[in-house]
């Protein structure tokens, strides 16, 4: 009934589709990561809808790419138990309270939240919300925003 | 000169002139009076081309009044110049309009073929079952007639139809039946088929003596009617099945055609004049409404009973539309010429979208409140004034005209506020019925018998509101108009962020949401008085009426069939408070699905429903095993029926088509074999069976075996199904079936195959 | 990131040509229905590129997404250019007569997008589809006066009327005919 343009799923599947090969050549557990990645972005397909991009598949990388984050939010908080009832929220969908203690802490001045690599760690006067500090030499996968 | 008061019955164009009007009268009897009815159709286009057909008109042998004149099209801003043609001789028209047609094709034509209810209804506010007053003179004629009530009345006084019901003994499609059943209110008969003269003689008599307004059949349409007329024809008995004298009764072939994107099939039909034929197997949608709700949608559309019974919604909506726009002096479109403005190609991605449709978070959730618009797409319709001739291009209209106008936020497209349209007006009363229905319903006990005929009213109306949307969107709507459609979808979608806003402004976390709903919570919520301020924002906030359906004990939402981790929209079960269970896309809801997995998918949503806890597997999970067990041995043993494994698919395309068959289509090949032909969109009936071709038609001379039945595949199933559902209690399809097979009695019957997938 | 490598045949062209317009000409693309439609797509971007561009949809078949695609791997302007290009649908023939009679002449090119679609529809008579037609291709050759047009079509297939296709390749007068190459059984090395 005057539907013309492929609606989001199906702009989704054939964007997946478009990726077959790539995806063939890798390894097989290379394999499942990058299904993860084209499941995240499954989740938000309403909102890449409703964004009506003229071209979707950036939508779904800003897609893979929330959830990712969103993992990051809950490695996080894995590291403060603590901090279990946000994490419950989290899990339920809702980063309200996650992200509140975030800009708190960055309000606070917390340089967890903003990782300059050379310098030095200020005095904890402020309490650390996301856990203590690794070792700087080691690599820092956790706080690495990029 | 009589006055007789009473309800219009059925009313058709005479043979002669004007048309015939059947009244039940208040005094017992039923009524037959004539009506001098002209038509009136309207031809536009080149002032040249007019003349011709002008003069066409006038050599005419059929008696036309011709007359310039200007009406409005509704895609005009301007009334336009037409020309009148009146015919007096009612039943001339439809064959006059046809002879033209064909000699000028190029010229747009206005009320050309409408039904003659609809053009009776328009002028004399008549309906179906309307309850009427009427003068007439000594020969019958009407010379006054005044309706007394209207079709958005709750309780009019009801007619005092007389039924009659004739059903045969068994499917013709499935064995030739041996004997016939009549049944009216006061008697019962079964008479053989194997004697015909005694039988077409005792059914001449019934006809007469109860004298049925209503003729109730099974297969009516299809078998049973056809064949009594030519039996009555072979035997020289008439059979008075019309009550209109010197009539032949209607008839219409089958036929499969394309509509909203599927293929329907409409089988043969037979009409009657003077009383209604209502074939419960041919009906549209009769298991959902039934008789109450045929009489509900011939009052509420103006469509004889017959019509409305077979035809889709679809076209009540049409005639709904089609009534209104008479009244209001605009011209029926015989064509739909209109055609979409151009818009850029970024407008079409905004605009040639649905409704939103989310993904909800696989699992289960606890005192959940699904929240729903009332008819959201209809409710859009007529309170923000959508209709084809309101939707408006400001490039089009003078600076001065703006105030009229709203705009639709992200579309290119605005709203005429100032006269209310067209489908507004149309649907504004049948909103307001069902509006008053459903708070008289809640407040009804349930042991009322009035339930039922509100419930099958309520019914008929939502399929009527469920279509008028995507009818605004049809190509050939007469009055559809695409811009009207996606002016729709676009105030959904905003209305449903509004809602979803609206929540979570409040602090509810929103799990799911589907074009005119959410599912939402919030800690310590769970009354159903406490999402009253919801509610309330969300009216506040988007102007439409919202209701919340129920608050769920617990709701699981599925995931794909196909991949665990993706979910699914559409496909969810659950129990409200108050115990009863909503489920969408399981299985049991499924054509596809044998009768015998889905009762025991029903058995296991029973246990779960009444489980003390629904954490904990023991509390439930034994019961579930057991009716597995139950079901799988009884299929072992051969003591389910083969009615029960009977899987019914559609016939998609002819046979001839199909390049790898599917089942179904292997079926039907089987039927075609013996005869028996189906159409696509018609439905095929088999069973699995070992070895080639792997399905038995079901309608075939001889039954399946038991024996033969493919055992394992039913047992995929029933796996499958089960699966489906407990899957979000934790329970996976492989431990579902190691469980099973754990305690069995008889491990041996299981084969390995089976174990090891 | 989406392409459809699609083998054709004909007249000496394939599929990546540009098909270059030529004024006052009513252009005709004979395809099957992907090759038809990714050669319109492709020739709607390169229109857009410089100006205005007038679609009109005949078959239910414009890849609004596919052009913003080719758009941006020609041109960092891609937004802008997308909105030059306008699209109205017709889904019966009535609305494509209707659709081209509305058309008001002027200099931008009309791609009309698989035009016979809905004149292969069974429920309108043949005899009048026939005018239809007739009086499309009238409209088409007043546009064609002051503007490039293009039109694309698919072969009728066994159960359709040839005629169709025939009234339409009469009036054209460019036609680029592009044909699926028989089935052979090429040699596989996997």
């Amino acid at each position: 009934m005057g539907r013309t343009l492929p609606s989001a799923t199906q702009v989704f599947l054939q964007e997946q589709e478009s990726f077959l090969r790539f995806r063939r050549a890798l390894r097989r557990s290379d394999q499942k990561a990058l299904d993860d990645l084209f499941a995240a972005a499954h989740k938000h397909l309403a909102a890449a809808a409703y964004a009506s991009h003229a071209l979707p598949f950036e939508v779904f990388l800003l897609s893979m790419l929330l959830e990712e984050h969103k993992q990051v939010l809950r490695m996080r908080y894995l590291l403060n138990p603590s901090d279990a009832a946000a994490l419950e929220q989290l899990e339920q969908g809702d980063s309200t309270a996650y992200l509140d203690s975030l800009a708190a802490a960055v309000e606070a001045g917390n340089p967890a939240s903003l990782p300059v690599p050379e310098e030095a760690e200020t005095p904890a006067s402020a309490p650390d919300p996301v856990g203590p500090e690794p070792q700087a030499s080691a690599p820092n996968l956790i706080d690495f925003h990029g | 000169m009589a006055e007789l008061k009473g309800w219009l019955l059925d009313l058709f164009a005479d043979t002669q002139s004007g048309i015939v009007l059947w009244l039940i009268g208040e005094d017992g009897q039923r009524h037959r009076l004539t009506q001098d009815f002209p038509i009136t159709f309207y031809a536009a286009g080149e002032p040249v081309r007019l003349r011709h057909l002008w003069r066409f008109l006038q050599s005419q042998p059929v008696k036309v009044e011709l007359k310039r004149t200007e009406r409005r099209d509704i895609f005009l801003p301007k009334p336009v110049d037409v020309l009148e043609a009146r015919v007096t001789q009612t039943a001339a028209q439809p064959y006059l309009f046809q002879r033209v047609a064909r000699e000028f094709p190029e010229l747009p034509y206005y009320d050309a073929d409408l039904p003659i209810t609809t053009r009776h209804a328009a002028i004399y506010n008549t309906f179906p079952l309307v309850h009427c007053q009427i003068e007439a003179d000594e020969r019958g004629v009407v010379q006054a007639l005044k309706v007394l009530d209207t079709p958005w009345e709750l309780d009019p006084p009801p007619p005092p139809l007389r039924l009659l019901a004739i059903e045969p003994d068994v499917d013709p499609a499935h064995a030739a039946p041996t004997a016939l059943y009549v049944r009216s209110m006061s008697v019962s008969y079964r008479f053989s088929l194997q004697h015909p003269r005694p039988l077409l003689i005792n059914l001449r008599a019934i006809l007469e003596r109860q004298d049925p307004d209503v003729l109730m059949t099974a297969w009516g349409d299809t078998w049973l009617l056809p064949y009594l007329i030519d039996l009555a024809d072979q035997w020289h008995i008439s059979l008075p099945l019309n009550r209109e004298p010197g009539r032949e009764v209607i008839r219409k072939d089958e036929r499969s055609y394309q509509a909203y994107g599927q293929v329907i099939y409409r089988g043969k039909q037979v009409h009657l004049f003077g009383r209604w034929h209502i074939d419960g197997c041919n009906a549209m949608l009769f298991h959902e409404y039934g008789l109450e709700g045929v009489y509900e949608l011939a009052r509420v559309t103006a469509l004889a009973g017959q019509t409305v019974a077979r035809v889709s919604p679809g076209s009540g909506i049409s005639a709904m539309q089609m009534v209104t726009a008479l009244r209001l002096g605009i011209m029926v479109p015989w064509h739909k010429q209109q055609a979409e403005r151009p818009k850029s190609a970024l407008e079409m991605m905004q605009a040639d979208q649905g409704g939103l449709v989310y993904q909800p978070l696989i699992g289960l959730h606890r005192d959940v409140a699904e929240v729903d618009f009332i008819s959201m797409y209809p409710s859009i319709m007529r309170h923000f004034n959508i209709s084809p001739e309101t939707v408006a291009d400001p490039n089009t209209m003078g600076r001065d005209q703006y105030a009229r106008l709203e705009r639709v936020s992200e579309l290119g497209l605005w709203i005429d506020q100032e006269t209310s349209g067209l489908i507004p007006q149309t649907l504004a009363p049948l909103l307001d019925k069902r509006l008053e229905l459903k708070l008289r319903l809640a407040e009804l006990p349930a042991w009322d018998p009035r339930r039922q005929t509100y419930q099958a009213q309520a019914t008929a109306h939502k399929w009527l509101l469920v279509t008028c949307f995507g009818y605004l969107g049809y190509k050939n709507a007469r009055f559809g108009r695409i811009e009207a459609h996606e002016a729709v979808t676009a105030y959904g979608r905003e209305m449903l962020l509004r809602a979803k806003e609206a929540a979570e402004d409040m602090g509810y976390t929103v799990l799911h949401m589907y074009v005119d709903g959410l599912w939402v919570k919030k800690k310590g919520l769970a009354e159903v008085k406490s999402f009253q301020p919801l509610l309330e924002e969300i009216t506040t906030r988007t102007g439409l009426p919202i209701a919340l359906d129920g608050i769920y004990r617990w709701v699981a939402f599925l995931p794909s069939r196909v991949d665990e981790r993706v979910p699914v929209p559409n496909r969810y079960f659950g129990v409200f408070k108050d115990g009863s269970l909503k489920m969408r896309g399981i299985e049991t809801r499924r054509h596809d699905t044998p009768a015998w997995v889905s009762n025991v998918q029903m058995e296991i949503m029973d246990t779960l429903v009444h489980a003390s806890n629904v954490d904990d597997h023991s509390t439930y999970l034994p019961k579930i095993l057991k009716s597995l067990r139950r079901a799988l041995t009884k299929l072992r043993t051969g003591g389910v029926r083969v009615e029960d494994l009977l899987i019914s698919q559609t016939l998609s395309r002819e046979l001839s088509e199909y390049r790898t068959p599917s089942p179904a289509a292997r079926a039907a090949t089987q039927l075609a074999a013996v005869g028996k032909n189906l159409r696509p969109g018609q439905r095929v009936r088999f069973v699995y069976t070992l070895g080639e071709p792997g399905v038995l038609a079901w309608d075939l001379p001889q039954l399946p075996d038991l024996r033969s039945i493919d055992q394992e595949r039913y047992r995929v199933l029933l796996f499958r199904a089960a699966a489906a559902i407990l899957q979000p209690f934790g329970m996976q399809e492989q431990d579902l079936k190691t469980r099973v097979i754990a305690n069995a009695m008889d491990v041996t019957f299981f084969s390995p195959v089976y174990l090891k997938s | 990131m989406n392409t459809n490598a699609h083998p054709a045949i004909g007249y000496g062209r394939n599929i990546d040509d540009p098909l270059q317009l030529s004024p006052r000409q009513l252009h005709l693309v004979l395809a099957p229905h992907r090759a038809q439609r990714q050669m319109m797509t492709v020739l709607t971007a390169r229109l857009a590129l410089t100006g205005r561009v007038r679609l009109v949809d005949a078959g239910n078949c414009f890849d609004g997404y596919g052009l913003a695609r080719q758009l941006r791997q020609q041109t960092s302007y891609w937004q802008a250019a997308l909105e030059r290009v306008s699209v109205a649908r017709a889904f019966t023939c009535y609305q494509v007569e209707t659709l081209l009679t509305e058309s008001v002449s002027d200099f931008s090119p009309v791609l009309v997008l698989n035009l016979l679609d809905t004149f292969y529809d069974e429920n309108v008579r043949l005899p009048e589809r026939l005018r239809l037609l007739d009086v499309s291709l009238a409209e088409l050759r007043r546009l064609c006066r002051v503007a490039s047009v293009a039109v694309s079509a698919s072969f009728p297939t066994r159960d359709q009327p040839g005629e169709l296709l025939e009234v339409l390749t009469g009036v054209a007068g460019q036609v680029w005919s592009f044909e699926e190459p028989r089935p052979a059984e090429p040699l596989r090395l996997f």
